[in-house]
């Protein structure tokens, strides 16, 4: 498969603040890829280079072949982007706001974006003003969505939305997925709902992509380990792959990226009561990934060979 | 699309240039014997369009229409968030700036014209009032509304212009002001000075449009 998009060491300072470190991402064709990091980690502002609403300091972005920051209407017209907090022009109705998108767009699909108004429940008059967030959100992506694009990038689609309106959002998000060839890009602080649409993630901390690998591979190398000791507990030796580890009473909590019999032998050496090795979801893996000490967290893109055709760039 | 992008820039600023364009309605029914702010504007004891002070005052309510305008088509775009879903459209970043200055300036050109066409009829017509008047005598009110396009410019830069402080934010805006004061109450009888505000006027205007677009192309959204 193609790469939709392609960054090569995007770098990009505002004032002599570094909002992005040499970010190197490719997204193949027919990938849903879950872009995730704390607030401030850089997904925006990578998201809003890809689309040439912000300037690299270094590096390039190419997306469908083309430098970024030049897309040709043509291309444009090819990608579908949905802003975080989903702006509409406020003062439209949704059909005048459905009028005027579809101006721009020479595939527009104009009985799909009829049948997504529909199942949101919206009628045509409706204001926008008068709309809830997750109302917006269903007209922004039933906008997005009608331009037949090739591409989607969703700056956190579900940031607002309540639990409900988020699983119909995801839903229709899932259908639109299930059409051939189409490549996703979201951005989400919603663990949940990144393990439940994307094939692959990409973890940025400070900027930096410490992480790109398949979901479930991420999700099965981060474990926790729990060691129990008669006393106060020592520190944990450092090693490859070591995120994070704490003392908690008697108790060490150790995180490690790609957990082996190599973590095993060291947690044994120290002579614990007893340990515990413990399975993480997404959501605890992330934090515990995230919330290590951030300059020192082990890059982790490694992951089994059968993966790695579909766009991991190598290993720590 | 260009249409309906121009339709959209119309429909969004119809309710600033609806006031101006009242403003200005007003100001010139004060001659004709409608003084709708007696408080504010003397009783009329001038000959329509010699030294007329509804120069002024129209000129200042349209001036204020057009820095209204350009923050309104920019700043106000930035602070709904509604620019990153306008810039996202299939449409090249200079079109969609050249749309975006010709629904303004025809803005302003319509709400400074329009009160003007309505007071210079009435002039002419036989036995409004008891003075000569020549289509000619218009001339300083034509002069001040392509002036206040770059005022308007000076507000749209303004407005897209990213600064660390107001000040040098509006610097833009405050210059064109100033200038376009300067060229209003220069004398303009001669020849050469007809010639030299308009070239001064499209100088500025230029250089203004230069910095929009390069504003628009070089600026993080």
């Amino acid at each position: 498969m193609p790469d939709v998009i392609v960054t090569d060491r995007l770098t990009k300072y505002y004032g002599s603040t570094r909002a992005l470190d040499s970010l190197s991402l490719r997204v193949p064709q027919g990938t849903v890829y879950g872009l995730l990091g704390r607030n401030g980690s850089g997904k925006s502002t990578a998201i809003k280079i890809l689309l040439g609403m912000a300037h690299a300091s270094h590096g390039r972005a190419e997306v469908f072949g083309e430098d970024a920051a030049r897309l040709r209407p043509a291309t444009r017209a090819r990608v579908a982007y949905l802003a975080e907090g989903h702006p509409l022009y406020r003062w439209m109705t949704v059909g005048e706001a459905v009028r005027f998108t579809r101006s721009f767009y020479p595939r527009w699909n104009g009985r799909l974006v009829e049948q997504i108004l529909d199942h949101f429940e919206l009628g045509p008059r409706a204001r926008i003003r008068r709309l809830s967030n997750g109302q917006r959100a269903q007209v922004s992506l039933a906008l997005a969505v009608a331009g037949e694009p090739d591409l989607l990038i969703l700056d956190d689609p579900t940031l607002g939305l309540d639990t409900v309106v988020r699983r119909d959002f995801l839903e229709s998000l899932i259908q639109i997925i299930q059409r051939q060839g189409r490549t996703i890009l979201f951005s989400s602080h919603i663990l949940g709902d990144v393990e439940r649409v994307a094939d692959r993630i990409g973890v940025l901390v400070d900027g930096v992509l410490r992480v790109d690998c398949a979901t479930e591979h991420f999700k099965e190398s981060i474990r926790k380990v729990v060691l129990e000791f008669a006393q106060a507990p020592p520190e944990f030796p450092k090693s490859e792959g070591l995120v994070s580890n704490r003392a908690v009473g008697n108790k060490l909590e150790v995180v490690v990226a790609n957990y082996g019999d190599a973590h095993r032998r060291l947690a044994e050496s120290l002579g614990p009561r007893s340990f515990e090795v413990i399975d993480l979801n997404l959501e605890e893996a992330f934090i515990e990934y995230t919330r290590g000490p951030r300059r020192s967290l082990p890059i982790f893109v490694g992951e089994p060979a059968d993966a790695q055709d579909t766009g991991a760039q190598g290993t720590a | 699309m260009h249409k309906t992008l121009a339709r959209k820039e119309l429909r969004e600023t119809s309710g600033i240039a609806a006031l101006a364009l009242l403003a200005n309605l007003a100001i010139v029914a004060w001659p004709m014997g409608v003084n709708m702010m007696p408080g504010l504007l003397p009783d009329r004891n001038w000959i329509p369009f010699v030294d007329d002070p509804v120069l002024i005052w129209t000129g200042a309510a349209t001036g204020v229409l057009a820095l209204a305008l350009g923050f309104r088509q920019t700043a106000w775009e930035s602070i709904a968030g509604t620019d990153l879903f306008l810039l996202h459209r299939p449409l090249g970043r200079r079109t969609m700036i050249a749309v975006k200055l010709a629904a303004g300036t025809l803005v302003v050109l319509a709400c400074g014209s329009l009160p003007t066409l309505i007071y210079a009829w009435w002039a002419a017509t036989p036995g409004t009032h008891a003075s000569p008047f020549e289509w000619s005598m218009t001339w300083p009110f034509w002069r001040l509304w392509l002036l206040l396009i770059t005022v308007y410019l000076g507000g749209y830069l303004s407005g897209i212009r990213p600064a660390r402080w107001a000040g040098t934010r509006l610097a833009p805006a405050a210059g064109t002001v100033c200038l376009v004061v300067l060229l209003a109450v220069m004398p303009w009888r001669a020849p050469w000075w007809a010639l030299g505000w308009t070239a001064c006027a499209l100088a500025t205007n230029g250089l203004l449009i230069v910095g929009i677009v390069y504003t628009m192309e070089t600026r993080d959204f």
